[in-house]
């Protein structure tokens, strides 16, 4: 009857398990679990889709339509990222160590950064 | 090692209980000369400067025996612990401290879903526990239960309801739905409220009042113990769902709105927590203000009808939902439907006539148990990241609702602010939230919403309104509004506190409520 948030649904199915090929099965873990702190942190603010996402909306202003999805984009250096997330920017809180640990970070950082592959982006 | 040290301990004193924590619970969860770790409890959107709520160190335990253990450490120094459970209460503090310096005991790690009984409908949690991994717990386990989320789903049950939040499913009084506690005492005493306290009981999370003297509201909005696992019932998937939005094109329409209301609510209908929303918060989650306005002072009357024309929206904006088998929803709407439809030019919309619209569809899943951030958009309006609520209460009378409502938009006018604001209508009350929105780059905006949010707590005392909840750096000022008796209430709160952390140690100075050490004569 009522659908639950787009990406968050597309987690809870299993149905974004990355397809990020020549990485082994230990690093496929951290990013499966990057995975799960994107779903839980970041994107009720951050994923694709400007109307709905506080952060993308946020982003489309102040930036432009097109970086307001921080997935996939490459100009978000780890470094920047790191500071981002922890120290949080205006309107961005940031996170702590008992909510990211520094290993959670560095795999949520390595998932951002990742092409986007998935077939939902345009859905609404 | 640590810059900050806790007010009335030398930095060798506290070193040395930072370094007995770091052997409780491992260096890797002690924070204190890490400053960007600190910096992530800061409250990041306050009236006040960061460095007013900055802690010295964090301490994240794990489990009963960790917080025992620490306890001690803190009778033995002085240390002053101030316990946040998820920390994501933004627009009241966040995860930080009352004062500067204070060691936040950082209870996140703890967020084990412990019980989850679908006969008869209760989860038992932690206090780590958010809202978004509850129902991902629900989801993938197939369970046929519905959460009641606050309108951010990263923050928690537990502490939502320890802070009186709300929701927006008929469960959303969160406190009526809270049914027993573990609480651990200053003294490292671990107490089971209610059944609890029986050994082999299993009606623990069935009964919220039993023998004795309830005590599990004790433990909420206080500092007399740390609560390291609550249970609350869940709702059961009802057969049926019937959310609405209600358009009201005129601002005094508040008025007949809260007057038709009233006596159905006293019924129980609509069956949820109704909202109802002014213009601006409706418009800022899909809007900017700049978009429309971008002069000094309130929006002018010509941008606000804009607004409403291009948003379908009204002055006003109710949701609400119906639970139950569909025919039976029906019936119940019927009549309200039919006195709401006796106000000039209002517009009722239902499940599918909004399609595309961003706030109908977070409130609605906020009314179907769906946890979500999108409410956040509000900071969107202006840009620069601050908000606190101001949040008073009223009763559910028309001439009431439009006074109190009054009261807060000439002041927040008066102040250079928009009034951006909603009303929560429950059984017999009406709680009204200024989302009190400023840039917090600009010193002057900041002076000014503090300056506006201290003469708001003075108006409305002066007409018998307290507020139900608030951000740090306004809770001596509300808890003093208290004051029938001479301060009999807070001198009771004061005499319990004694009692119980004769140190002071847990969260002082939380709503009010110091130890002897640190109050001041009143």
């Amino acid at each position: 009857m009522v659908r639950p948030r787009l990406i968050f649904r597309a987690w809870l199915a299993g149905a974004m398990l990355l397809s990020a090929s020549g990485t082994g099965a230990g690093e496929a873990r951290k990013l499966e679990g990057a995975e799960r702190t994107w779903a839980f942190y970041c994107e009720g603010c951050h994923a694709a889709g400007i109307e709905e996402h506080p952060g993308t909306l946020r982003l489309s202003y102040t930036r432009s339509p097109e970086l307001a999805a921080i997935r996939g984009r490459q100009d978000l250096t780890p470094e920047y990222l790191r500071q981002i997330v922890r120290m949080g920017y205006l309107e961005m809180v940031g996170f702590r160590k008992t909510e990211i640990s520094d290993d959670e970070l560095e795999a949520l950082i390595k998932f951002i950064r990742l092409p986007v592959v998935t077939q939902a982006q345009g859905e609404k | 090692m640590a810059n900050l040290v806790p007010e009335g301990l030398t930095a060798d004193v506290f070193n040395q209980a930072v370094a007995e924590m770091r052997a409780v619970v491992g260096k890797q969860w002690v924070f204190a000369e890490d400053q960007a770790a600190l910096r992530s409890y800061r409250a990041a959107y306050g009236a006040t400067p960061d460095e007013a709520h900055l802690p010295s160190a964090a301490v994240a335990p794990d489990g009963v025996e960790e917080i025992q253990a620490i306890l001690k450490i803190a009778n033995d120094y002085r240390v002053p612990l101030w316990t946040i459970s998820t920390g994501r209460n933004f627009a009241y503090g966040g995860p930080a401290p009352r004062k500067a310096g204070y060691v936040v005991l950082d209870l996140k790690r703890m967020n084990r879903i412990i019980e989850v009984n679908e006969e008869l409908a209760y989860a038992l949690v932690e206090p780590g526990v958010s809202y978004f991994q509850l129902y991902e717990h629900l989801q993938k386990t197939g369970s046929k239960l519905w959460i009641d989320p606050a309108a951010p789903g990263w923050g928690g049950p537990l502490g939502n309801t320890l802070d009186h939040g709300g929701g927006y499913t008929p469960y959303g009084a969160h406190m009526l739905m809270q049914c027993g506690m573990e609480v651990i005492l200053a003294d490292g005493t671990v107490v089971r409220t209610g059944q609890g306290a029986l050994p082999n009981s299993d009606n623990w999370q069935t009964v919220p009042y039993n023998f004795g003297p309830y005590v599990d509201g004790l433990f909420t909005q206080s500092n007399y113990g740390i609560v390291t696992k609550m249970g609350f019932w869940l709702m059961p998937e009802p057969p049926g769902f019937m959310p609405f939005m209600v358009t009201f094109p005129k601002q005094d329409q508040l008025h007949d709105l809260v007057e038709i209301l009233r006596p159905f609510k006293l019924n129980l209908i609509p069956h949820n927590g109704a909202i109802m929303a002014d213009l601006i918060w409706e418009a800022s989650t899909k809007a900017t203000r700049r978009q429309y306005y971008s002069g000094k002072g309130p929006i002018p009357p010509s941008a606000r009808r804009k607004i409403a024309e291009d948003h379908q929206i009204g002055e006003w904006n109710l949701y609400a939902a119906f639970y139950g088998p569909e025919p039976l929803n029906k019936l119940q709407w019927e009549p309200l439907e039919a006195a709401l439809r006796t106000l000039p030019g209002i517009e009722i919309y239902y499940e599918g006539d909004r399609k595309g619209d961003p706030t109908w569809d977070y409130r609605r899943d906020l009314m179907r148990g769906i946890p979500n951030m999108t409410e956040f958009s509000l900071m969107n309006w202006i840009g620069g990241g601050g908000h606190i609520n101001f949040s008073p209460i009223c009763t559910p009378y028309g001439a009431e609702a439009m006074k109190s409502w009054a009261m807060i938009r000439d002041r927040a006018n008066e102040f250079g602010f928009d009034y951006i604001g909603e009303f929560a209508i429950g059984w017999r009350e009406l709680i009204q939230v200024l989302m009190l929105m400023f840039d917090r780059t600009d010193a002057s905006q900041r002076d000014a919403a503090y300056n506006l949010f201290n003469t708001l707590i003075e108006d409305f005392a002066k007409e018998g309104y307290g507020e139900y909840r608030t951000h740090l750096d306004f809770m001596d000022q509300v808890a003093q509004t208290y004051d029938w008796n001479d301060h009999a209430l807070l001198s009771l709160q004061e005499r319990l506190k004694d009692g119980l952390d004769p140190n002071g140690i847990l969260s002082p100075g939380k709503q009010g409520i110091w130890p002897e050490h640190m109050r001041e004569p009143r």
